[in-house]
């Protein structure tokens, strides 16, 4: 051979040997010298963290009936991992993968989703394969994790078309998975307000959804927002309205963490380690399930009742408006809210756990009884006569007034250049007493009081002026907001002297503006008027004769004037009233009770007392403006006393008022009962009727005049003994660890997914005869909702 | 050297006609170093297909290295059977073997299937698979020494006529393995080819400008961006293995399969007991990511051992080739060596993080038939030369 030949040799036998050289050195490097650094990096990589939902905390009523709980529905969901790839040519010449597209087509069919959406929904947002498409292609993306199932749709798995569906699909995905790989269909929680005895109480419970970047944003403190973040990632659900949201903290429980190995694929290979998630706490309610629903069908009644049966009412004979109402039922002892009603109202179970359909919450939205709105809570209007016991108590107690002497109740009163009329322009009555005027509700008699004070008080000048009545309003926390534990408030308005010196100093520019661009000329009075008159021309007579019966500036809510009542039958105690009695634990053990805080009345007793017995009179003396309504009560048996009010408001019809507490013959007060029916008319003749109805409910009286073949009434008393349940009702022990979030999609079906398994037996609203929940209904068991549509922004703030 | 590799060698034919007793003492007469190596590389192999499938299969836990062992003994009937042949009926049917191998390749185009972008299989039933772009490594190198070998029975030296025609016959295979889109195997060729050219004595010049002319079309075809974007990314994710988009795809694998050999420490976690492999964590962890079940389950001991049974290979197949009695047998010892050099090199390369991802497996240790059947054909190829040696030398010194 040559010498090229055998010189190459050597040199390839050298380039040869350096490759193996070359490779053992590296190889020492990587195991010998830096293999902590691998085994370090392969313990931080191999695993893959995955948080489960917890299941969310039941709301039950006073005797444990839920009013918001979790049922099971049918979730399918695809894992991105698993599906077919969306791209199979390039970023710049995508290719759509026909597989994926068959299986999306497959899928819209089975489901009735548009297959577009179903493959843009079953997309993570950081997909990257689309390329310049990607914008459009990842619409409705899922942000969340990988590893985490993208729920595509939830079917309702409790109503019998519901579970034919959900059957179906299941068999479908299920059963031909070679067909639908990467999709899984599971049984998971998803919320509901199942309205025990059919009341609707869908303003104080709220609802629940999906976690919105407002909603992490408005969280408490960064761990509070780093939970909501994760638990949005996963599919997660939070509280926006009602209670939901007040006890949010509570409900939502403690996120589990499921730590995996997984493949490069981000298949999870097996559990390392697993703190189960806690379930949520349940909230206990003082909410009466049936006293709310007697409370619903009272102010219902009383509607309809003064848009059918005409009043006379200033000469003419005419039905009324009635375009919203409210009633509030309170307990007097503890001041815990029983039933807070509305009208009109809605089926809470739209919500959907979340997931509420667009048209019906648009329905909601533009229905002009504003449903969403809580009349009792949040309502504010004029108290009309109901006011006229803060009169008498500022008057008696503090205005040189006494109880035993009589003023004059005159046809008109004539003050200060003003002539002031009689309610609907009754005749005089001549002297009576402040229990006289309080029965028959005599306006001029507390317009003179009104007016006097404010002559004692100076008059226009009012330099030290003593302000009696609204000082008194004031301390009964008038003009303040309830503290009800809702996201919802309200405060109420009463102004003196100082507060329209306030109130002008701060917009009296605006309505000199206003007054010479207004175009309506009524409101161009209006702003004129605020224009031209100056502190101290502001707080005439007439806004002092206004502030002694209630109207004109001074506004309540239904629930302050439930408060109000309740205080003067219970004694004096004022309640910042609560809805919530307790939280209890998913262990069954109880975390919190919730009592409500008061204040004290500054009434002397005798004073108290004295208006009591006036009180007494509006509904027995057959003068009594509430005397026709309680016609026929058995007043042997139970003791109610209360107040009409009928404000007028023009140019809208007078707003109707009955504002009573009531309880066992020779007892202290049970319950205070509000009814105020916005347009209603004569408080006698629309709210009594409805007040007394939810008294015959409550204590199981027959012989309402009115209602005669009163559904609940027949049923016995909605509240057994006469007073609310003193005992927490036993709260089921809650289920922990349902997979919401089930992390093991590489096995589909996981879980009852078997079809005979869809028909578990659901919970059956408890009947009006059955008080608590029937065994075995699945009270509070778990949640985990996956809403499908994003609902509309709202915010979680106090409303005025 | 030894002898004259020109001489014609009358008593071959007397060797060839003793029969059965003479085919039993050729195979005595092979290089028992380079089997040795070879078989222990084979059983490691063996062991580390059951360790890294074991887990993939519950049920059928070694479904899979029941498969190879079949292949082995298939490859050794091979080995065999390529040692015993006679050495001069391998070189006259070196045309055949190119024909055959060139049709094998064009067949993937028509009926070949597709694994990880390349296509590059023929399926033959029963699950099976064959790679033609295998056996075309051993057809070329058959070819090329054929060629050069006749040229210098012919002429004094190798003219510019002789590379132009290897390099076209060369070409068309690699031209078809291109098309295949599996790059891989195309790289390990272009490797063989200027082993083939430098042992066959081909012109400094041409050495040169067959270099030049290399870098040049790597810079073009890396600007006309003529790779497929999967090539690419396999390609340089080792430059940047931790950006994200590298991750997703192949860098990603390469990745887990360095954590699996890195957390393999010195001795390793034993064999089927690491947890990288066991988790599925490194993919092809029986065929192209086999080291890495070395890495994490036998450490650096083992690891190293399969390396140094590797070069044992290399040594001994160096050692046939400087003692080849030809320029055929130099140049078939030598493009074997250069073929299992780079392959090795390239797969164990990759697997440690210093070589880009590309689609060869491991010789004689990775899981299938095809690589395991044109490896041991390589070694009967060796062991043929060596034994021609022996001959050569005994009838010398016989005589």
């Amino acid at each position: 051979m040559n010498d090229r030949s055998g010189l190459r040799l050597i040199i390839l036998g050298v380039l040869v040997f350096s490759l193996p050289i070359t490779l053992l050195g590296r190889l020492w490097y990587m195991q010998a010298l830096a293999g902590s650094q691998y085994v370090a990096a392969v313990n931080a990589d191999a695993t893959s963290v995955v948080r489960t939902l917890a299941p969310r905390g039941a709301i039950v009523d006073d005797v444990g009936n839920p009013l918001a709980r979790n049922d099971s529905a049918l979730v399918v969901s695809a894992l991105s991992t698993a599906l077919p790839k969306a791209n199979l040519g390039t970023l710049k010449n995508p290719i759509a993968n026909p597989a994926r597209v068959q299986e999306m087509q497959r899928l819209s069919a089975v489901l009735g989703i548009p297959a577009d959406q179903l493959d843009a929904e079953a997309t993570l947002c950081d997909y990257f394969d689309y390329g310049a498409a990607a914008p459009t292609k990842n619409k409705g993306c899922w942000t969340g994790s990988p590893l985490q199932p993208i729920p595509l749709v939830t079917i309702d798995n409790t109503t019998p078309a519901g579970t034919q569906k959900a059957t179906q699909v299941a068999l479908r995905v299920l059963e031909q998975q070679e067909l639908y790989p990467g999709v899984t269909a599971q049984i998971e929680e998803v919320r509901n307000y199942p309205a025990p005895d059919n009341a609707s109480a869908a303003q104080l419970i709220g609802h629940v959804g999906k976690i919105s970047q407002a909603d992490i944003d408005s969280a408490k403190n960064a761990t509070d927002a780093a939970t909501l973040k994760t638990a949005a990632s996963i599919g997660g659900i939070v509280g926006q309205e009602g209670l939901e949201a007040e006890y949010n903290d509570y409900l939502e429980g403690t996120l589990g963490t499921e730590t995996f190995s997984v493949t490069p694929a981000g298949n999870p290979v097996s559990t390392l380690s697993q703190v189960p998630a806690v379930p949520g706490d349940t909230v206990v309610t003082s909410i009466d399930a049936r006293v709310q629903r007697i409370a619903e069908q009272a102010i219902a009644d009383a509607v309809t009742s003064a848009r059918t049966t005409p009043q006379f009412i200033s000469g003419k004979n005419q039905t009324q408006k009635a375009d919203a109402a409210a009633a509030v039922v309170i307990d007097t002892r503890t001041g815990h809210v029983i039933a807070a009603a509305n009208y009109p109202s809605y089926d809470p179970g739209v919500w959907d756990g979340g997931a509420i359909d667009q048209k019906v919450y648009q329905s909601l939205q533009d229905n002009p009884g504003k449903p969403l709105f809580s009349q009792a809570i949040q309502g504010q209007y004029a108290p009309g006569s109901t006011f006229k016991v803060v009169t008498t108590a500022a008057a008696l107690d503090h205005g040189g007034y006494t109880p035993d002497a009589t003023y004059d109740c005159p046809a008109t009163l004539s003050e200060g250049g003003r002539t002031f009329h009689n309610f609907d322009n009754e005749g005089a009555q001549g002297m009576i007493t402040f229990a006289q005027a309080l029965t028959i509700s005599c306006d001029t008699f507390f317009d003179g009081v009104g007016a006097a004070l404010w002559n004692a008080d100076g008059q226009l000048a009012g330099a030290n002026a003593k302000e009696l009545v609204v000082n008194e309003a004031k301390q009964w926390q008038l003009g303040k907001d309830t503290g009800i534990d809702l996201p919802i408030d309200a405060s109420g308005n009463i102004e003196d002297r100082q507060d329209l010196k306030n109130y002008d100093a701060k917009n009296h520019a605006l309505w000199c503006a206003e007054a010479k661009t207004d175009k309506d000329p009524n409101q161009k009075a209006i702003d004129n008027s605020n224009c031209l008159y100056h502190i101290p021309g502001l707080y005439q007579i007439g806004e002092a004769v206004n502030v002694a019966i209630g109207q004109g500036t001074t506004t309540a809510s239904p629930l302050q004037m439930a408060d109000i009542y309740a205080a003067l039958g219970n004694g004096g105690t004022l309640y910042s009233p609560r809805i919530a009695k307790a939280i209890v634990g998913p262990d069954g053990k109880l975390v919190q009770t919730i009592n409500a805080p008061s204040t004290k009345l500054q009434v002397s007793p005798e004073v108290l007392q004295y208006i009591q017995q006036a009180l007494v009179g509006v509904v027995t003396d057959p003068a009594g403006t509430g005397a026709s309504a309680f016609a026929g009560f058995p007043f042997d048996q139970y003791t109610v006393a209360g107040k009409t009010g009928t404000a007028e408001v023009p140019p809208k019809d007078d707003t109707a008022w009955f504002a009573s507490y009531g309880g066992p013959a020779g007892q202290p007060a049970q319950y205070a009962v509000v009814v105020a029916i916005s347009q209603g008319g004569q408080g006698g003749i629309t709210a009594a009727p409805a007040v007394r109805q939810i008294y015959d409910g409550i204590w199981g009286l027959n012989g309402n005049p009115k209602n005669p073949d009163d559904q609940f009434a027949a049923h016995g008393p909605a509240l057994p003994g006469g007073a609310p349940p003193s005992a927490l009702p036993k709260v089921a022990q809650v289920v922990g660890g349902s997979a919401a979030a089930s992390a093991a999609p590489a096995s589909p079906g996981v879980g009852s997914t078997s079809p005979s398994s869809f028909n578990s037996p659901t919970a059956s609203s408890p009947t009006a005869s059955s008080r608590a929940p029937a065994a075995g209904s699945p009270a509070p068991e778990a949640t985990a909702v996956r809403p499908r549509r994003r609902l509309p922004k709202r915010k979680r703030v106090k409303r005025r | 050297m030894i002898g004259d590799w020109a001489a014609p060698r009358p008593r071959r034919m007397s060797s060839s006609n003793a029969g059965m007793l003479a085919r039993d003492s050729r195979l005595r007469r092979s290089d028992w170093v380079l089997t040795a190596a070879v078989l222990s590389l084979s059983l490691i192999g063996v062991l580390l297909v059951a360790a890294a499938t074991r887990p993939l299969n519950p049920t059928h836990p070694f479904a899979v290295v029941e498969h190879q062992v079949l292949f082995l003994a298939v490859a050794l009937g091979l080995g065999v059977a390529a040692t015993l042949a006679d050495y001069r009926a391998i070189r006259s049917s070196a045309p055949v073997i190119y024909v055959l191998a060139c049709l094998g390749l064009l067949a993937t185009f028509a009926i070949g299937s597709s694994v990880a972008g390349a296509k590059a299989w023929i399926s033959i039933g029963g699950g099976l698979e064959i790679q033609p772009s295998e056996f075309a490594k051993l057809a070329v190198i058959v070819l090329v020494a054929m060629l050069f070998s006749s040229a210098r029975e012919d002429r004094r030296d190798i003219g510019d006529l002789d590379v132009l025609r290897a390099l076209l016959l060369l070409g068309f295979p690699m031209l078809l393995v291109l098309l295949q889109n599996d790059l891989g195997t195309m790289l390990v060729m272009v490797a063989i080819v200027f082993g083939l050219l430098a042992i066959g004595g081909v012109p400094t010049r041409w050495m040169i400008g067959l270099t030049v002319a290399l870098f040049a079309s790597t810079v073009v075809i890396v600007k006309l961006h003529l790779l497929s974007p999967y090539q690419v990314n396999r390609i340089t994710a080792y430059l940047h293995p931790n950006s994200p988009s590298v991750l997703k795809d192949s860098g990603f694998n390469a990745h887990q399969a360095q954590l699996a050999i890195g957390s393999g420490g010195l001795t390793g976690s034993g064999l089927f007991h690491g947890a990288q492999i066991n988790s599925g964590a490194v993919y092809a962890a029986h065929t192209d990511f086999i080291f890495a079940t070395a890495g994490e389950e036998l450490g650096f001991l083992g690891s190293a051992l399969i390396i140094v049974l590797l070069s044992v290979i290399l040594w001994r197949g160096l050692r046939i080739a400087s003692r080849a009695p030809d320029l055929f047998g130099r140049i078939v010892a030598g493009g074997v060596v250069c073929w299992l050099a780079f392959e090795t090199f390239e797969n164990i390369g990759m697997n440690l993080g210093i070589m880009p991802v590309t689609g060869i497996p491991l010789q004689f240790v990775s899981y299938g038939g095809s690589s395991l059947f044109a490896s041991m054909l390589a070694v009967g190829l060796l062991q043929n030369v060596h034994i021609q040696t022996q001959a050569t030398q005994n009838s010398s010194g016989g005589l």
